[in-house]
This record gives structure tokens, sequence and C-alpha cells, in this order.
């Protein structure tokens, strides 16, 4: 086995997409300063190695953007849509649900739309409430519409490289804060896009995404070697859909206590989605009711939006309250 | 960029001017019978009918195969033009399981993309960015072909549709929009919903090339959509600004939702598209009323025939459409 050397979060996503514009011609990049000024970083390089007709950059018509992508998928090819951050889905959801979700179906099946929609989440940007979002809750019931949020660089090389592969279109939340952090790529995961153990433990398990997950993992680590210590499993879902029910029920009954994680208010998500797929347990598979721990009915506040977002505080403190 | 060439009446280099005349039967007999089919409750979509606009179809026989249309929910006549049938209408139509679509989309947005007919949107203006990627691809392949882009002139209000136009101008995409302007959007007239009638102000702008059709001569339309492919193969994307009248209701649900529109159905009657060319067939074309007329009941012929079958076809769907 040859060296498995660390890489960045943001440079797992950057060398995914490059590989992929290497491997494909049909593949190619819309987005707003993704050319020669590349503004999230993650294009930089690509209009030097694969031309402008490639890597366009585009006026501000998100909801166009997303239009093009699943019109030239009708003919074969993949556009990777850049939108600057996620809250910016809001001008582009009905070109994402009715143009690109919708496709494959209304048609029966005659035309796909693979194409990629990467929507950083602006984490502690300080862009205040519409610059901040997650927005991955608007798109759960949308059927025919995959949505990957990687927790840490591998995740994010191997699920980028895999909504490639996927015939319908992905939105893709890549989180700002986590693209300093670094870790070994890996393998090719064998199931591409199932949920996947960040960290292993008997006591309980944390599902989540993002950086929920990343942070729930900071948080097991923090009580295994507390002097109490618990030893709690942190199940990473990546892609959240389609969701991983198989991994869920598996990590819940192995475990008996279930703790899911996050970032968005309670009514929708993969929350609530997870709590009633455990519902379906029989009564007694469970040690302990599972518990939801998410962010209070609000919107993000510039200054510290922390301050309403579960943390690896509050994330170890609910962990407690399930364990006793 | 607006050009605004001699409205031509005179046969066009290629064209064959009894085809535009069947093609134009046979989309309004399609649209009567429709409305007749629906009305006794026979099928379960609702219709939207263009008739009055039926020249507007013409404009496929001046593509080629390979060009793209995206049409709009009352393009019936350039979906037929680019050779769907009126048998996989009443497919779609009746929700048959062999259906292109499978009983899931309306028929009036049925794609059939093996011939170039691709998908509408129920989002109005939604397919223009759709038609613009799909004219991306076809300038990344240098395929020398287009894709078109039907509307209806209300879509101009359309947000998504400045998007596309604004972006197919700057990239001088193989595009030509296609606007099907009858001067209403529902019940509301063209005043008071936009400040000009003509499209041409707005679309311009953005980098088109543009050119007001007579929508109801069938040679005029033939003519535009020629030059409309082959500026915007040179990388000018054009817009054709077809003027037509709608000489019915807006669809089989909503019925006629215009009032105090009698003079103006009076005038347009007086234009209508298929005497137009059935006149011109016989002062110009050599041909017969008798056969003039036969046109006519050969189209009519075969719809009943086309309904026949496919009813046979889906017998049980098609009887229990009535739910
Ligand atoms: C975004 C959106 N808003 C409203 C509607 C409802 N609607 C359907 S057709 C239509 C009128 C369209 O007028 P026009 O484009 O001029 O077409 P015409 O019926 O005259 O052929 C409206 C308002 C819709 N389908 N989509
Ligand atoms: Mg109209």
């Amino acid at each position: 086995m040859g060296a498995d050397p660390a890489v960045t979060y943001k440079d797992a996503i950057a060398r995914a997409l490059r590989e992929a514009m290497a491997a494909d011609p049909r593949v190619f990049v819309l987005g707003q300063d993704v050319g020669k000024f590349s503004i999230g970083g993650v294009t930089k390089g690509l209009i030097e190695e694969f031309g402008a007709a490639r890597v366009r950059d585009c006026p501000i018509s998100e909801s166009a953007m997303v239009g093009i992508g699943a019109g030239a998928a009708m003919n074969g090819y993949t556009a990777v849509i850049e939108i600057a951050y996620a809250d910016i889905l809001a001008v582009a959801f009905s070109s994402i649900v009715h143009s690109a979700a919708k496709l494959n179906y209304a048609t029966n099946g005659q035309l796909r739309c693979p194409l990629i929609v990467r929507a950083p989440i602006n984490r502690f940007s300080r862009h205040g409430p519409m610059g901040t979002e997650v927005t991955l809750s608007w798109f759960m019931n949308v059927p025919d519409l995959d949505i990957a949020m990687p927790a840490d660089a591998a995740e994010a090389y191997w699920l980028l490289r895999h909504a490639f592969a996927r015939p319908v279109p992905t939105i893709f939340l890549e989180d700002r804060s986590l693209n300093a952090s670094s870790g070994p790529l890996g393998a090719k995961p064998k199931a591409p896009g199932r949920a996947r153990t960040l960290r292993p433990g008997r006591d309980a398990v944390v599902i989540a995404a993002g950086r929920m997950a990343a942070l729930a993992r900071d948080a097991a680590d923090a009580m295994a070697a507390s002097k109490t210590p618990a030893d709690v499993r942190v199940l990473s879902l990546g892609r959240v859909k389609p969701l991983d029910r198989e991994a869920i029920l598996e990590a819940a009954r192995a475990a008996g206590r279930v703790l899911v994680v996050q970032e968005e208010p309670p009514l929708g998500g993969y929350g609530p989605a997870i709590q009633s797929l455990l519902d379906t347990l029989p009564a007694s598979a469970l040690k302990r009711q599972p518990a939801l721990l998410a962010r209070p009915e609000t919107f993000l506040p510039y200054n510290r939006e922390e301050d309403v977002l579960p943390s690896a505080e509050t994330i170890a403190a609910a962990l407690r309250e399930l364990l006793a | 960029m607006n050009t605004r060439p001699q409205r031509r009446n005179d046969v066009p280099p290629g064209a064959e001017p009894v085809e535009f005349l069947r093609l134009m039967w046979r989309t309004r007999l399609f649209e009567e019978f429709s409305m007749r089919l629906k009305k006794e409750g026979a099928v379960l979509g609702n219709t939207y009918p263009c008739l009055g606009q039926e020249a507007l179809g013409v404009a496929a026989l001046a593509l080629a195969a390979g060009d793209a249309v995206f049409p709009s929910y009352r393009s019936r006549a350039i979906v037929f033009g680019k050779g769907a049938t009126v048998e996989q209408h009443f497919r779609e139509m009746i929700g048959a399981p062999e259906a292109e679509q499978g009983g899931r989309e309306v028929f009036h947005h049925a794609a059939f993309p093996g011939i170039g007919v691709m998908p509408s949107s129920s989002m109005i203006g939604g397919w223009a960015p759709t038609a613009a990627g799909y004219a991306l691809t076809q300038q990344m392949e240098r395929s020398g072909t287009v894709t078109v882009c039907v509307i209806g002139d209300g879509s101009l209000g359309a947000g998504d549709l400045h998007e596309a136009l604004n972006i197919a101008g700057t990239w001088k995409l193989p595009f030509v929009l296609m606007v099907e302007n009858n001067g209403y959007q529902v019940s509301a007239a063209w005043s008071q919903v936009r400040a000009q009638k003509a499209l041409a102000p707005y679309v311009a702008p953005y980098g088109f090339v543009t050119r007001p059709v007579d929508g109801n001569n069938a040679f005029d339309v033939f003519h535009s959509m020629a030059w409309a492919r082959a500026e915007a193969l040179a990388g000018r994307p054009a817009m054709l600004d077809c003027e037509t009248y709608r000489m019915g209701g807006y669809s089989s649900h909503f019925g006629e939702p215009r009032s105090g529109i009698e003079g103006e159905l009076a005038a347009w009657r007086a234009r209508d598209p298929i005497a137009f060319v059935e006149d011109w067939l016989e002062r110009h074309g050599g041909m017969a009323r008798r056969e003039i007329a036969a046109v006519r009941a050969a189209e009519a012929q075969a719809i009943a025939a086309a309904w026949e079958k496919a009813k046979r076809e889906a017998p049980r769907r098609a009887g229990d459409a009535r739910r």
C-alpha cells in the first residue's frame, strides 16, 4: 500500500472535480467567478487546463444556470454548477425541482438529469440570515434528487466522485468551515454513497451529517478521554438522500441509544426523517427514546450564530443525558 | 441588431405549400377533436388549443432533423411539424402505459426527444434556460444544429426567460426564440402586462437579431425560421416575434376568459391561416378546390382512425377516464 497523504477538504473537492473533467470532455463548470479568478478556490487552474468553453463565468442567473445544466444533461453533458453560497439556492429552487429533478420522472425515463449543484454552506462567514443557511431540509422531500453533505475530506472526495456516476441531480452541500480540515482520502468505498462510521463506539450512536458529524466526533473523542468515559459511535450520513436506512437501523440496534444532530430547526431535515425511521423498530430494540438535537426554530444571526447551533459541548451534554 | 425584411408570400426554396396545409389541418382538427374528447369525458387531461395559430407549426418544416424544439404548451403545430404523430398524442392523453411519458406528464408537455421535441415546463419561462443549455451543448459540439425555444408572449414577464436570453445572447448560442405573440396572457391583454406589444424592444438588447413575423402567414413563418436558423448558426441568436391570435378558449378547463373581443375575433377570422394557404394553392399552386378539400378530409379521417387505434390499445384506461 502506498502512502495516503492528508488532503484538505477543499482540495479533495477540487481534486474530484478536476479528475471528472479530465475523464469526460462533457463535464463542464458554470458559476460566477469560477474562471481566472476562482473566488472559492475550488475551480482554481481549471480554466487553464480545460479552457473557457468548459469553465464558464456566468451572469447572476442561478435559476438559468441550473436550467442550462438540465438542458445540457438532455444532450449527455454533466454541468457542475457552483452557487456562491447555499442560501442562493432559493432563487434556483424552481429549476432544481421542476427542470432538473423531475426530468427523468416526467419524461418517463426518456431523459436523465445528472448534474451537480455545489452549494457551500457559508458557516462562520458572518453573512447573517441570508448568507449562512444550511438549506438541506428544503430539498428533503424532492424525489430523484441526491443531497450530499460531507463531514471530512474523504467523504467530500468520494461523494463528489460518486455524484458524477449518478443519473439524478445532486445538491452538494460542502461546509466552508471544514475547508481547512484534512485527512487521508482512503481507498474507494465498496459501496459509495453509504453512511460511514467516523468513530466506533458501543454505548450510544450519534447520527449526523456534515459539520455536525465532525463536531460529534470531537465530542465523542472528548467523552472517551474524560474522567467518566463513554464509548460513542459516530455515524456520518455523507449522502443524506437517498438516506442510508439500513446503516441507520443497524447502528441504532447495535448501540440502543441514538442521538441525531442537525444544524437546522427540527420540523424538517434528516433529523425527523431518521426519528420516524427509528419508530419502525420494535420498542425493545432501543434502550432509550431516540433524541434529536437541532437548532431552535430561528434564523442565523451574523453575530454569534454559534449560540443557536449545536456545538461539541451541547452534543456531549445531550449524550450524557441519553446515557444517564 | 433589428432587421426588417419584407414579408414574403412566395414559395420558399425547399418548401411544399401543400405540406403546410396538411400540417395546419392536422393541428386544427386535432385540437377540435381533443376538445370534444375532453367534453365527452373520454380523456382526463386538459387541452390548450392553438386554434388560429396553426401556421406557426410550419416553422418546423424549415428546421433540420437534428434541430431541437422546446415547445410551449400551445405549440401543437410545431410538435406535429417535427414529426410527432396524432396517435402518440392520443396515447399521452389517455395516459396509456405505452405512451412515451407513461401517463405521468400532461400531454401538452409531452417530450419526444428522439425527434427533437424536448420537454416543456409547467413553470412559464422555465424551459428557456433548459433550451439554452441544450443550445450550449450544440455549440460545444459544433453540431451545426440549433435549438428553438417557443414561448407565449405572456412569458415575457418570467425572470427565467430574461436570464436565459441574457446568457444566450452573450454566449452567441445557436438559439432561436420563437414567440407566439397572441397578445393575451389568459384573460389579460398585453397592455395590462407590458408596455410594448412587440417583443423586439425587450429581446434585441440581449444580443439577438429579431424579426417581426406574420404568424398567420405560413410562408412568412417558413422564410423567417429559415432565416433565424441561419442567423443562429452564424453566431447571432435570433428572435421571431410571430403576431397571431388565439381563435378560441384558453384551455378546456378555463374556456374563454377574454371579454369584449368580438371585434378582434372578426378581424382575425379574416386572416385565417388555413384559408390563406388554401387560397394560395388554388391561385398559384395549381390545385383544384376539390383536391384542396381532400387534404382536410384525409387529415380528419386519419385523426378518427388514430383515436380508434389508441382506444383499442388501451381500452381499460380510456374507459377509466371518467373517474
Ligand atoms: C410561473 C408561472 N406562473 C403562472 C402560471 C399560470 N399560467 C399558465 S399559462 C399562463 C399564461 C401564459 O400566457 P402566454 O405565455 O401568452 O401563452 P398563451 O396562453 O397566450 O398561449 C399562466 C399565467 C404558470 N404556469 N407558471
Ligand atoms: Mg399569449
